[in-house]
């Protein structure tokens, strides 16, 4: 049974960041087959088969079989949401499928602030995210806009 | 060789209608999607109580994956699965846009730009129309590949509440 640990992301502000602050890396993984086909199960989409087809890949040019870019950008915005806090909102994401996940692969989601801004009364926190595998590629580079709420207002 | 023929550049700008997804958003796809991007907020679940929402909500990038293959769509999208012959041609993109007559086989997700507007809910119809906004040819190391760029709205309910907009990039090689 697909065991799920339900956790609220922690409470943060906008006064808890600042330019240039390392977030924590999170590591998913080995990354398996079985999590692309949770995912084509979850989209209804089994139609590319280079992701659970080895043959298939393989004819298609591809090393073999990979994980799909939605997927590991899916992943990459679920950091991102659980690195703000909860009552953080998302504004605007932006993923690059610029290498491959391929079974076996970790994961390292990582992920830096580039600005933090007040705007119209509203405070900004603009961040670089990307995913590393275990050998130091960058397979998915990507940036996120989150608004974040004030301390004590 | 040029890849994007006359026909081909000639459907940038064309615009689909709205499409209403097969289904309005049902708490068990929800559990699905966030089981497999390995999400733990509760604000999806349907045990949510979180007041900021009152009650549970979609995840800000499921709209994207709401559109399934309806029940009247007797085709099985299997079929002809791995046949040599395929071309490309008859790829479609989205189901409000006309087919785009690319001649290569092999289909690739480049990423995705969104925007977030407002969360989906349990029990809403999601509607989304597109627009081919760019075609690009590029050399890639393995032969020539095609860009095909598509601006997507997303919106729930009869009144067209917007969710999110969203620039994907699908690379055709």
């Amino acid at each position: 049974m697909l065991k799920v640990e339900t956790r609220e992301p922690e409470e943060r502000f906008f006064e808890d960041f600042s330019e240039g602050q390392e977030l924590p890396t999170v590591t998913k993984g080995p990354m398996m087959v079985g999590d692309q086909v949770r995912w084509a199960g979850a989209c209804d989409n089994y139609e590319s088969e280079f992701h659970h087809d080895e043959y298939v890949a393989k004819a298609q040019g591809l090393p073999g079989i990979i994980l799909s870019g939605p997927l590991m950008a899916s992943l990459l915005m679920t950091t991102v949401m659980q690195w703000m806090g909860r009552g953080a909102r998302l504004v605007r994401f932006f993923d690059q499928n610029r290498g491959s996940t391929m079974p076996r692969d970790l994961a390292h989601l990582q992920g830096r602030i580039r600005r933090t801004y007040e705007e119209a009364g509203k405070a900004f926190v603009e961040l670089e995210c990307w995913i590393t595998n275990q050998r130091g590629e960058i397979t998915t580079p990507g940036s996120a806009l989150v608004e974040l709420p004030r301390r004590g207002r | 060789m040029d890849l994007i023929t006359d026909a081909a550049r000639a459907l940038i700008g064309t615009r689909s209608d709205w499409v209403e997804a097969c289904h309005p958003v049902e708490p068990s796809e929800l559990r699905r999607f966030f089981q497999a991007t390995m999400d733990p907020s509760p604000r999806y679940r349907s045990t949510a109580v979180d007041g900021r929402y009152g009650g549970p909500v979609a995840p800000p990038g499921f709209p994207v994956h709401a559109f399934r293959r309806p029940p009247s769509d007797t085709k099985d999208p299997l079929e002809g699965m791995g046949d040599p012959e395929f071309d490309g041609e008859s790829r479609v993109f989205r189901q409000g846009l006309p087919r785009m007559p690319i001649p290569l086989q092999g289909v690739l997700n480049g990423g995705y730009e969104y925007e977030f507007l407002s969360y989906a809910r349990p029990g809403e119809a999601i509607y989304c129309r597109s627009v081919y906004r760019d075609l690009r040819q590029r050399q890639g190391r393995s032969g020539p590949m095609v860009l095909v760029v598509i601006d997507d709205e997303y919106a729930a309910g009869a009144e067209k509440r917007p969710l999110l907009r969203s620039t994907s990039t699908t690379i055709i090689r």
